[in-house]
């Protein structure tokens, strides 16, 4: 595994580790990266104390770059992404988006939330539309885009369905069309394919492959799955238990299309979780912890 | 298909009874009319159309008070939703106005405004206000965060906000507030024609009374029913249904 910077600019061999700590203030990389975060904390105050889910996170990511960030339950994903939606503002640091310090909230940042969030009083078309809508855009436009991302997610038949007559997978992908509509700057996932079967996760990896290989738009996916992470990522980062931290990153030069169960794959996959075997034993720990004290 | 068959022998039934007892002659015609009777006061009260003339003036009264106080309570229960002040200071005090039978504001309405038609509208007004503010207020707080969340990311800011998300995800919650106040706003209504000269259904109902129609009394009472469980169905009935075929299950609270 050879080094290489945090903008992934070299990479050398099949992958590489990259070190994520570095001088992000030097100029040139605030107008090459997509999104910036320099000293990045966020905590949490409550009664019995504060608690810290991120810790002075340094990341820059490239335009067009599909970054994986993989960290056990619990260890800030969602805090992070919701910071990079600008849904949330840092406690500490700040979050450049194009070289500007980030608005609140980001208008070109899109999230899927990892509970998706889907409006039930909405039709799946309408849910696809309602992004385009809240722009202003009129409605035989809206109404052609929502039919164009429906039929790039293989679901224009169920168009006028409403979001309960749907499965996990079908809301899935209505999510995804409803970001992709709004043709987003950066797309944020949340651990999107998590409550899937293994089927449709494989499937919507390869149509979330396709339409990245199609729009090249940068993609910020988080998950808790090493291997999903390898499957999908250029580039894969560690994120620590308590406090978040980014640990390590390793950047993923398989070819496209991947596999799942691909050797090469399943062999960087291992290696990665290697790296992060400890965080998850310190998650685990945790939890049962919380467990004995409200015995 | 059965049910509407029970209800309907269940009606017959009734009307049966009515119909024997009120041929056992026990009690005075002018006390317990015959259905006879009562269907011809109310074929009679159609055709001279008192009875729609009535029905017109109620009805406009109960679409323009309660048409105001949904108005009024769904902002009232937003800015008690959204500003924490308002729910401590205002929203202890809503619920209390609320113990207070509607009806209680008629003597207030007759001082302020006189016997005018101001004074009706402002007791059906108050009638069904607090009832549809509090389950505006319950319906905003049961929102969950994450429709916010996804309606401020795509893009939807203040009062689209409020509009496209927030009202639309509080609706199954605001639908039973919506439909207690709209029974509160007709009952307000009838009791406070009643109480007044004013032409609209409870003074048919009380001008029976005056000239001892028994007959006419009962035809109205119908009537009164009637146009209730009409709009009830027509109105609400639709509504619960768009939302149970949109959302799946959901039970009104
Ligand atoms: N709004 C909040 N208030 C208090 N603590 C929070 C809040 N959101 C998240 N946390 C805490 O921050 C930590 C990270 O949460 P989260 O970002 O949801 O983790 P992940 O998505 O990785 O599972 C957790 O310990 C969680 O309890
Ligand atoms: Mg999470």
């Amino acid at each position: 595994m050879a080094k290489s910077s945090i903008l992934g600019g070299g990479k050398n061999g099949g992958r590489a580790e990259a070190p994520i700590m570095s001088e992000v203030s030097e100029t040139p990389w605030l107008r090459e990266s997509k999104l910036i975060l320099e000293n990045v904390s966020r905590s949490y105050s409550s009664s019995n104390g504060t608690l810290t889910a991120l810790e002075n996170i340094n990341l820059a990511v490239k335009e067009g770059e599909f970054l994986c960030i993989v960290g056990p339950s619990g260890c800030g994903k969602s805090t992070l992404l919701n910071l990079m939606a600008g849904l949330d503002r840092p406690t500490s640091g700040t979050i450049w988006a194009d070289g500007h310090p980030m608005e609140v909230p980001h208008k070109g940042h899109i999230l899927i939330f990892q509970e998706l969030g889907l409006f039930p009083w909405l039709t799946v078309r309408e849910n696809v539309e309602f992004g385009l809508r809240m722009q202003g855009i009129g409605e035989k436009e809206r109404r052609n885009r929502a039919r164009d991302y429906l039929r790039m997610v293989h679901l224009s038949r169920f168009e006028n369905s409403y979001i309960h007559q749907l499965s996990g997978g079908m809301k899935q992908r209505v999510a995804l069309a409803r970001a992709f509509a709004l043709e987003p700057d950066v797309l944020l996932m949340d651990e999107p394919f998590a409550a899937l079967d293994a089927q449709t996760r494989d499937l919507l990896h390869e149509e979330l492959e396709r339409i990245w290989i199609e729009t090249h738009k940068t993609i910020f996916f988080v998950t808790h799955n090493v291997r999903e992470a390898v499957r999908l990522g250029d580039r894969v980062i560690l994120l620590t238990f308590r406090p978040g931290r980014l640990k390590s990153g390793f950047f993923v030069d398989l070819p496209r299309p991947r596999h799942l169960e691909d050797p090469a794959l399943i062999k960087t996959a291992r290696e990665v979780l290697e790296q992060l075997r400890g965080e998850i034993n310190k998650a685990v720990e945790a939890e049962y912890n919380r467990d004995e004290e409200s015995i | 298909m059965r049910k509407a068959f029970r209800q309907l022998a269940f009606y017959i039934f009734l009307i049966g009874s009515w119909q024997l007892i009120a041929s056992l002659r026990i009690w005075p015609p002018y006390l317990l009319p015959s259905p006879g009777n009562v269907l011809g006061a109310l074929r009679d009260g159609l055709t001279d159309q008192t009875f729609l003339v009535a029905t017109g003036i109620s009805m406009r009264r109960i679409a323009l008070g309660y048409g105001l106080s949904v108005l009024l309570g769904i902002s009232l229960g937003l800015l008690l939703a959204t500003n924490r002040f308002l729910e401590e200071s205002l929203g202890g005090f809503v619920l209390s106005l609320q113990s207070l039978p509607s009806i209680c504001w008629l003597p207030l309405a007759v001082l302020w405004f006189g016997l005018t038609e101001t004074a009706i509208l402002f007791v059906v007004l108050m009638g069904s206000l607090l009832a549809v503010t509090i389950s505006t207020e319950m319906g905003i707080r049961h929102v969950p965060r994450i429709y916010l969340q996804a309606g401020r990311n795509l893009g939807a800011r203040g009062p689209r906000l409020f509009w496209h998300v927030l009202l639309p995800a509080s609706l199954p919650h605001l639908v039973s507030g919506l439909k207690q106040g709209w029974a509160f706003a007709w009952r307000s209504l009838i009791s406070g024609e009643m109480i007044f000269v004013s032409l609209g259904l409870g003074h048919l109902l009380m001008m029976g009374r005056d000239l001892n129609d028994m007959s006419q009394v009962v035809a109205v009472m119908i009537l009164i029913m009637a146009l209730g469980q009409v709009v009830d169905h027509v109105l609400f009935g639709r509504l619960e249904h768009s939302i149970r075929h949109k959302w799946g299950i959901v039970s009104f609270r």
